[in-house]
């Protein structure tokens, strides 16, 4: 599931080094979603602030998954990316995946547009199965504390509810990818 | 997957395909009819909470998934764990199995009622991936959807952008609930066929 094609000069083989960048990346979620609390209190819900929703919910595509470039290979295959033009005429059925480090570094487009096997296949339902259940745990405690909230203050519905809405579409479009990230092994030891 | 729906004490074959699939028809016509019901009645202010019960009961009675009954086996295959919780929790468990028993009229369950083979756990693995994929596109018309706040569309003069977004965000939640089991339900081959 994890690609062996470097991004932004970083091999994704060490679990270590996955796990250090995911915890940069929900480190900078957390993050986004304090200055969007802090913009929403200030301007109020406007233009900008679902210009950023937009946005952020595509900046979730670096870690892979939803669309193909990042550390985690595209769920669905990807024909195209838009930086690598002189992919466009790559053939997955007619081009053999790489087998190994070495091999995809041989392989000037890396496995970015190799569709999955089964075993990995099987890996991205499992994934899915696992996010969907935390998603819906993570969806109920949020609305409980949202129903809380409005209990001690009803005006805190307003301030809170696009808030954890934001939170919980951040979490929703990174989870699966982040579960990957976190437990896939160390790509020689599984090799 | 099972085969037949116990249903007040019926038992009703849900092996053809068909059936299945106009089961899952129903439940959404449901929903669909309680959501305008709920707009007509209160904006979906209490009503949303109904729908949101409603779906735990399809559940239960129908659908399955989350518990025992139902045509889908438990995703999580495991019987649940009625000795080692509290008495309250235990209590309030017995009280909703018994319920659910009399009104559906399920037999007691047996270790082939919620423990699914290893084609069964990888389908439901999937469904979940399909229903996921889904709730992508939801999040994203809830936060369209949202925009109508900022930017009025001509063409929603009577119903409030507000009002959309919390109907869609109901939406969101009922099809949470239920996706999953209905994408399951919805494409399982006709069960004679397959045997």
């Amino acid at each position: 599931m994890i690609s062996t094609t470097r991004m932004l000069g970083f091999s994704f083989a060490r679990r270590n080094t996955r796990r250090c960048v995911l915890a940069c990346y929900w480190f900078l979620m957390l993050l986004s979603c304090y200055g969007f609390q802090r913009h929403l209190s200030r301007s109020g819900f406007g233009f900008m602030t679902l210009n950023a929703v937009f946005i952020f919910i595509v900046f979730t595509g670096l870690l892979g998954g939803v669309r193909g470039g990042g550390p985690v290979r595209a769920f669905r295959g990807v024909r195209w990316i838009p930086w690598q033009t002189e992919g466009r005429d790559y053939n997955p059925l007619t081009s053999a995946a790489p087998q190994s480090l070495a091999q995809s570094q041989e392989d000037p487009h890396g496995d970015v547009y190799a569709p999955l096997d089964e075993r990995e296949t099987r890996e991205r339902d499992r994934v899915h199965f696992i996010a969907y259940t935390l998603a819906r745990w993570g969806t109920l405690a949020f609305l409980s504390v949202y129903l809380l909230l409005g209990a001690l203050d009803v005006a805190w519905l307003g301030r809170v509810g696009p808030c954890l809405l934001f939170l919980l579409t951040m979490i929703l479009w990174s989870l699966p990818q982040s579960l990957i990230l976190w437990t896939e092994p160390d790509m020689e030891e599984a090799q | 997957m099972n085969a037949e729906l116990f249903l007040l004490g019926h038992r009703i074959d849900m092996a053809p395909r068909r059936r299945r699939r106009g089961l899952v028809a129903l439940v959404y016509a449901l929903f669909v009819t309680g959501m305008a019901g709920g707009w007509f009645l209160d904006r979906w202010e209490f009503s949303a909470f109904g729908l949101l019960a409603g779906a735990s009961l399809i559940n239960h009675l129908l659908l399955g998934g989350k518990y025992l009954g139902g045509l889908v086996k438990p995703f999580e295959g495991k019987r649940p764990a009625l000795n080692s919780e509290t008495p309250a929790l235990l209590f309030l468990r017995w009280g909703f199995a018994g319920f659910r028993w009399s009104i559906a009229g399920v037999p007691e369950p047996g270790d082939r009622e919620f423990k699914s083979d290893e084609r069964e756990q990888r389908q439901c693995d999937r469904a979940h991936y399909r229903a996921y994929r889904a709730m992508y596109v939801v999040l994203v018309l809830l936060w369209s959807a949202a925009f109508n706040l900022v930017v009025h569309h001509p063409f929603l003069p009577v119903i409030a952008a507000g009002q959309i977004t919390y109907g869609l965000a109901v939406l969101s939640m009922f099809l949470s609930l239920t996706l999953p089991q209905a994408i399951l339900l919805w494409t399982e081959p006709d069960m004679e066929l397959e045997k």
